[in-house]
């Protein structure tokens, strides 16, 4: 057990380091830093010009860098796999598809929690937002479904990023589908149109009402978490089972290793 | 001139099979925009502008950064660096092509603008058409100054991803530079779409805004300037370190 957990973490590091393009100082920095940081400073200059809380935008935010992280990291993970020709390699090794798939994402998980860390902490201090030690903890288990949810999301994009062979459209269609319709930096009935059938088939919307109840001292609601979570394996549950209809398609078509 | 001109129209026929394009140029920029639009009380050509903008400052990023990228990528820099005509110039090209896409936005925006709130009608014509040259000059320089940089320098994946959002908060794009924490209104004194955007939104609120619109140009003008001397001098700087033409 303890060598096959051994081995599962040697695999997750290999594939990040190997995989995850933007591991260098400046590609890290801009993209999983100054990315997420910058977008909640916007939308909470935005919020605060309009003479508005500027919670939602903070707290969405810091929720966001989850999702772009993990989105993201998924969409480097498995793309890259193909476009350096080693998606077949990937596929025939005997750790199986889930497995796999866990280990592409768990080091995009932890650096998705250091961006939603900094997030916070730099759009907290520039709004003059105080957060206390037990909302900073019970914010950390709404990140926790949020890294839940935004897996089964990522996994519908991995199967995405294989099927048309593009790494970088699909993870940026879902990221602007979240930032629009989950309420992470605007409140979905504000819209200017309807769209409050989508927001809570989508991830991070539960995760927003969570985050909002602690900031405004309600204390941890868990059923908008729960839903958060289910919504999240609803969404991996399509994403797992797309990923392996448009894997085995590849194979019957001898496109697997088409770039 | 030709050379420029050459530049331009690769671009344009190269961004006519990119579907990521579209992204840059008129998913985000409307996504923000409805974000934004839904916030503040009367959304009008401030905004527009700003969505236009946003999509040119994300056309002129993606494709600037992608003309010598790909050049790189390919092994063709260095045929370009050897060539008797400067190779800055169908780079310069290219950065104006991303440029004139990325107003593909304004149309967009405008529609958007008026389907779901209200036509924007608000700043005359001529003075809107004035601050989008302004704001579109600034965004060419500075484009021309970051495809010098990326030609000079090696290129690290990613290192672009954030300067999407910190240059929409420099920029004033959405919010008003009064709202702008001390430091960073300092920085963006320097570019000329924050004088356009800000024009606009004095005339807006009934003002004239033609002097900020003039500092404006003034900014812009000069980023081109360094823009065009930074990426007329790559090739110098290529040759006396070639490794920047390493992957």
């Amino acid at each position: 057990m303890i060598d096959a957990l051994a081995r599962f973490g040697v695999s997750c590091v290999l594939s990040y380091r190997a995989l995850f393009t933007w591991l260098n100082p400046y590609g890290y920095l801009s993209s999983r830093i100054a990315f997420p940081v910058f977008v909640a400073v916007l939308f909470a200059l935005v919020a605060d010009g309009a003479g508005r809380d500027t919670i939602r935008p903070i707290v969405g935010g810091t929720l966001l860098a989850v999702a772009l992280a993990v989105c993201f990291g998924m969409a480097l993970a498995v793309g890259n796999e193909r476009q350096f020709g080693t998606l077949s390699a990937w596929l025939a090794a005997p750790e199986g598809l889930m497995a796999s798939l866990l280990g592409k994402a768990s080091i995009h998980l932890i650096d998705g929690l250091i961006g939603a860390s900094l997030t916070l902490t730099v759009s907290a201090i520039a709004f003059d937002v105080s957060v206390s030690p037990t909302q900073a903890l019970e914010l950390s288990v709404v990140v926790a479904t949020v890294v839940l949810s935004t897996l089964g999301a990522a996994t519908l994009v991995a199967a995405a990023v294989v099927r048309w062979r593009d790494t970088f459209t699909p993870p940026n269609l879902v990221v602007q589908l979240l930032m629009l319709f989950s309420g992470a930096l605007v409140a979905v009935e504000e819209l200017p149109f309807d769209a409050a059938w989508l927001s809570p088939v989508l991830p991070l919307t539960h995760a927003v009402d969570a985050g909002l109840s602690v900031m405004d001292g309600d204390g941890l609601v868990v059923g908008p978490l729960l839903w958060e979570v289910a919504v999240g394996a609803a969404w991996g549950a399509l994403g797992y089972a797309a990923l392996r209809v448009t894997l085995h398609r590849a194979r019957v078509h001898g496109s697997l290793e088409v770039s | 001139m030709r050379a420029v001109l050459a530049g331009m129209t690769v671009q344009m026929a190269l961004v006519a099979v990119t579907p990521f394009v579209v992204i840059d140029i008129l998913l985000q920029p409307l996504v923000y925009g409805l974000i934004v639009g839904s916030q503040i009380d009367r959304p009008d050509v401030t905004l527009m502008v700003g969505i236009a903008f946003f999509g040119v400052w994300g056309a002129v990023i993606t494709q600037g950064a992608l003309a010598v990228v790909l050049e790189r990528q390919w092994r063709t820099l260095e045929f370009a660096v050897a060539s008797p005509t400067s190779s800055g110039l169908p780079l310069a090209g290219k950065v104006l092509a991303a440029a004139l896409n990325g107003l593909l936005a304004i149309p967009g925006a405008w529609l958007l603008i008026a389907l779901a709130w209200d036509v924007p009608t608000s700043v005359g014509i001529g003075q809107v058409a004035a601050a989008i040259a302004v704001g579109v000059g600034g965004f060419i320089g500075l484009g021309m100054l970051l495809v010098g940089f990326l030609a000079r320098h090696r290129f690290f994946a990613g290192m672009l991803n954030g300067l999407y959002d910190v240059l929409a908060v420099l920029a004033c794009l959405f919010v008003p530079a009064a709202l702008l924490p001390g430091v960073l209104d300092s920085v963006s004194w320097l570019l000329g779409p924050r004088w356009a955007m800000e024009a606009l939104r004095v005339s807006a609120s009934g003002g004239g805004g033609w002097n900020e619109l003039a500092i404006g140009a003034g900014a812009s003008l000069c980023a081109i300037a360094v823009g065009v001397a930074y990426l007329m001098r790559y090739e110098n700087a290529l040759r006396r370190h070639p490794e920047a033409l390493l992957l």
